[in-house]
């Protein structure tokens, strides 16, 4: 548990790290985290595990702009949860051309695919909001 | 903006008499000719935005009903709803007003009896289900936010169509696993307890969870078992909830609010003209001129960080008391100055919930001068002074094994000599305080699901006490320390959150969560009866009043913001009451 928070940490780190304007800022709060992460990562018993590929960052940001849209509560990159992992869908669905299905499935809920457990309804959501996403959850690597 | 376009129709009524100020009235039979009577009778431009109003007057005895001085018939519908009937004629829901040659304004109805599903208060579909300590959990904890069963449920109880009932239940237990991280998300903007701050596993584990192990297994179950699948056809439901009181000169007037707002609560004083919110969502209070809906003001509340306002009283002082559900801080405000006063010496985590009310249903200091609040993060009570802003905190009873936070202790009142301060719990009970000593002089614990929450005291002392899980009051005698009686509500199901002692009438009013309509209670006679409100998912909290007429103000405040109405509500029963 305390690694992936210290995982989720680095990665924003780095992350605001490479972005043009933490870098023009010279003592942002955000380095001071990034410091702060860096101490606490000598605690990490596998550092080898954390290999920062440009994937990987892709990754993040992708499960970062879904958790603003609350699906974190059901569903990560790679982690299991309530409902399948994005990197599941994305190899079950991205030979099908399934877009406006799974826009479909987020809005209105439904289930039988992965388990008895349906998908929630959103019908606050709209397909302007949801098609990018979904694109992008498509585009994850894996097999 | 809109200040503009309202000079504008009035610059343009000058000259065109479409929209001059105009009376609609009608008559809603039965089609065999008989009257229906206390039809609800709503008009609003059929797609309502902030500032708009909707009106809605009750049809007489007659059948007949009549809406006076309406800015402007333009672009304005009407619709008539009655719970238990169906519309006939005209056949769209929303019929567009027309004005006649002569320039009378009028449109009938025929209604025929009949289970409408699209307008009915998710408390029918309850009515179903069995009865007993699965139903009231199940209402405590999942109607704390929203109505049960609220559109999203009755979405995800239709794919529930086709399973087993084994795996109905594991469903439903995962959505409960679910609402633990949803919770984390309804803090205001900006908020430390929030995804954002507190890591996924730690949201999801039921130890710091307002719902724990018990809670998942008890209701997964319930529902699972029990909740309908199917939502589209209502008849043979049953609606009872009670004796309408509503008659010819009843009105209601929602004034709509931002849907990005999470207005929660309202208060009045006589001291100010304009209606008073606390927003949860936007961290500050929000302003209404109850003479031109459109006029609103944010207030953001002076304060380093979110403090999310959600509980806002008014005092015999025309101050407006907010406490907050983040920050540990009070805020007192002058509506008149609008100046502020911060209480920030209440302990980190402490979150204060409700501050003592007496039998105006004002913040009202005790035998020595001191507020008492509920400390809904510690389980404790506390005293405020308000002149220093020294606070002193008090313990209360925790069941075994229950978390200070799920406790949830809750409404609080003062007893008219200030000697005894009484509070609620959510899951644990009833209790009151020595305000000069401080000791628990008395308790009464409550059965799970019960779910004591606000409460109201009245000038005998008498305290009324909701059950937000079974749909029952019961009223206290505090200076004897004994139950006098518990009353069961019409609808078990209406999740009572709030009486209000009502001096003018000697009446209690509730504010139901579940049911779409308000009861009151008539403390002589001990009848109860009902006022329907005319949006759905109409979810109450506490109900306040202008004490100048008399009348009722609510607020809707259905969560997660955006899935329900979010209005202002002014209610006058029609019941001439004398005010003084």
């Amino acid at each position: 548990m305390k690694l992936k928070i210290l995982l989720a940490t680095v990665i924003v780190a780095l992350i605001s790290a490479c972005s043009p304007s933490a870098e023009q800022e010279s003592q942002t709060p955000d380095q001071v985290g990034a410091s702060d992460a860096e101490e606490r990562l000598t605690d990490v018993e596998t550092p080898s595990a954390i290999k920062v590929t440009e994937a990987s960052v892709i990754e993040a940001q992708l499960e970062d702009d879904l958790s603003k849209l609350g699906c974190f509560a059901c569903h990560a990159v790679d982690e299991a949860r309530i409902g399948p992992t994005y990197r599941s869908i994305a190899v079950l669905y991205r030979q099908a051309d399934a877009k406006a299905l799974l826009v479909n499935k987020v809005i209105n809920g439904g289930g039988g695919i992965w388990g008895p457990m349906p998908m929630i309804s959103h019908p606050h959501l709209t397909p302007e909001i949801l098609n990018p996403l979904i694109e992008r959850i498509l585009a994850l690597p894996g097999e | 903006m809109k200040n503009i376009s309202r000079l504008l129709l009035v610059v343009s009524c000058l000259i065109a008499p479409l929209c001059q100020a105009a009376d609609l009235s009608g008559r809603v039979t039965d089609g065999a000719g008989n009257p229906v009577p206390q039809v609800m009778i709503s008009v609003d431009n059929g797609n309502v935005q902030p500032g708009d109003t909707t009106v809605t007057v009750f049809s007489d005895e007659q059948g007949e009903y009549r809406i006076s001085e309406l800015e402007s018939i333009e672009g304005m519908t009407v619709r008539a709803v009655k719970a238990g009937y169906l519309v006939v004629e005209p056949e769209s829901t929303r019929v567009p007003l027309v004005a006649s040659a002569n320039g009378e304004v009028r449109q009938d109805f025929v209604l025929k009896p009949g289970m409408d599903a699209e307008t009915l208060p998710a408390s029918v579909w309850m009515e179903q289900m069995p009865a007993g300590a699965g139903r009231e959990l199940a209402l405590l904890q999942c109607a704390s936010c929203h109505q049960v069963p609220s559109r999203k449920m009755r979405d995800f109880a239709k794919h529930l169509a086709y399973l087993s009932e084994e795996d109905r239940i594991s469903s439903w237990k995962s959505m409960i696993q679910y609402m633990r991280i949803k919770v984390f998300e309804i803090g205001p903007d900006g908020s430390r307890v929030s995804p954002e701050y507190v890591d996924f596993e730690t949201m999801m584990n039921p130890d710091f969870s307002l719902f724990n192990l018990h809670d998942e297994e008890v209701i997964g179950e319930y529902l699972g078992k029990h909740m309908p699948t199917d939502y589209s056809d209502a008849t043979g439901l049953a609606y009872d909830q009670g004796p309408n009181l509503t008659n010819g000169d009843t009105l209601i007037r929602e004034i709509h609010l931002p849907k990005t707002s999470l207005i929660r609560e309202i208060a009045l004083t006589p001291a100010s003209p304009y209606l008073w919110g606390a927003d949860l969502q936007k961290n500050r209070l929000f302003r209404v001129d109850p003479d031109n809906p459109a006029d609103q003001v944010a207030y953001p509340v002076p304060f380093e960080g979110p403090t999310g306002p959600h509980t806002l009283n008014d005092d015999a002082d025309g101050f407006i008391w907010d406490a907050n559900i983040e920050g540990d801080v009070v805020h007192r405000f002058d509506p008149v100055t609008e100046e502020w006063k911060a209480y920030d010496q209440f302990p980190e985590g402490a979150v204060a919930h409700d501050i003592a009310l007496n039998s105006s249903f004002q913040v009202a200091k005790d035998i020595n001068g001191k507020l008492w609040l509920t400390l809904i993060g510690k389980n404790k009570m506390a005293s405020l002074d308000p002149e220093t802003g020294a606070v002193e905190e008090f313990d209360i009873p925790l069941a075994e094994g229950n978390k200070p936070f799920r406790a949830a202790v809750y409404g609080a009142a003062l007893r008219g000599d200030g000697k005894e301060v009484w509070f609620t719990q959510l899951t644990g009970g009833l209790g009151a305080l020595d305000t000069e000593t401080g000791e628990l002089v008395f308790w009464q614990d409550y059965p799970e699901g019960k779910g004591p929450r606000r409460i109201a005291i009245d000038d005998d002392d008498n305290l009324y006490v909701t059950l937000f899980g079974s749909g029952e009051m019961d009223i206290f005698d505090t200076r004897e320390h004994k139950l006098l009686k518990r009353v069961a509500l019409p609808d078990p199901n209406a999740a009572p959150y709030s009486a209000i002692w009502d001096r003018w009438r000697n009446v209690v009013w509730i504010g139901n969560s579940n049911a779409d309509a308000i009861y009151r209670y008539d403390v002589a006679s001990g009848e109860i009866g009902h006022i329907p409100l005319p949006s759905t998912h109409a979810y109450l909290r506490m109900i306040t009043f202008d004490r100048k007429t008399g009348n009722l103000w609510t607020a809707y405040s259905h969560m997660p913001i955006g899935s329900g109405p979010s209005s202002f509500v002014m209610i006058d029963p029609g019941d001439n009451p004398v005010i003084n």
